[in-house]
């Protein structure tokens, strides 16, 4: 899930927690290639 | 469930992986509970035969039905990318499927429609296509 702004331009990106994948790997991949640092965990 | 479901109905962009592609669909025959049912379809299990190793973990390739701003430096007519799975989806809506890979047959690695997109692969264990990947979803949601 990304939200971005004119005033952001590195989309901020929720990920969802299914309870059965990686979060961290996500997160860390997604922020490589550019989403906002306050990717959400939940 | 509920507002994953009310996420995407607002046209908002979403990328599912692994379970996050099958949860989009009717239901699966891991479990009881009904799928979110954006896309029709139901998610099986591979099928038990010969030396087929379930489940499907590795590297194998999803060809791409079409060149578009999400396959942005991937090749359409095949990239490897990195698998875990012992169910998946075989028969679906064919405007919405973005991908197929081949393991006992063909089934769907990839499906697309507006701006929900979900893949079976991890992109996040695929390298440098994978967060190709991910870095084209991000250009293409951000706009």
């Amino acid at each position: 899930m990304v939200e971005s702004s004119r005033t952001n331009p590195r989309p901020r990106v929720a990920v969802v927690d299914y309870g059965m994948g990686n979060l961290r790997s996500v997160t860390r991949a997604l922020m490589a290639v550019g989403a906002d640092e306050g990717v959400d965990c939940g | 469930m509920g507002q994953t479901r009310e996420w995407i109905a607002a046209d908002r962009p979403f990328l599912g992986v692994c379970l996050g592609l099958q949860a989009l669909f009717e239901r699966s025959e891991e479990g009881n509970r009904a799928g979110l049912g954006i896309f029709p379809g139901v998610i099986t299990r591979f099928p038990s035969q010969g030396q087929l190793r379930i489940p499907h973990m590795g590297w194998n390739e999803a060809v791409f039905k079409e060149a578009s701003p999400l396959t942005a430096g991937l090749r359409v007519e095949g990239e490897p990318f990195y698998f875990v799975h012992s169910y998946r989806l075989v028969s679906t809506d064919p405007s919405i499927i973005w991908c197929e890979t081949d393991y006992a047959g063909q089934f769907v690695s990839g499906v697309r429609r507006g701006r929900v997109m979900a893949t079976q692969f991890h992109p996040e264990k695929s390298q440098v296509k994978g967060l190709q990947m991910y870095r084209n979803f991000l250009t293409l949601t951000a706009r």
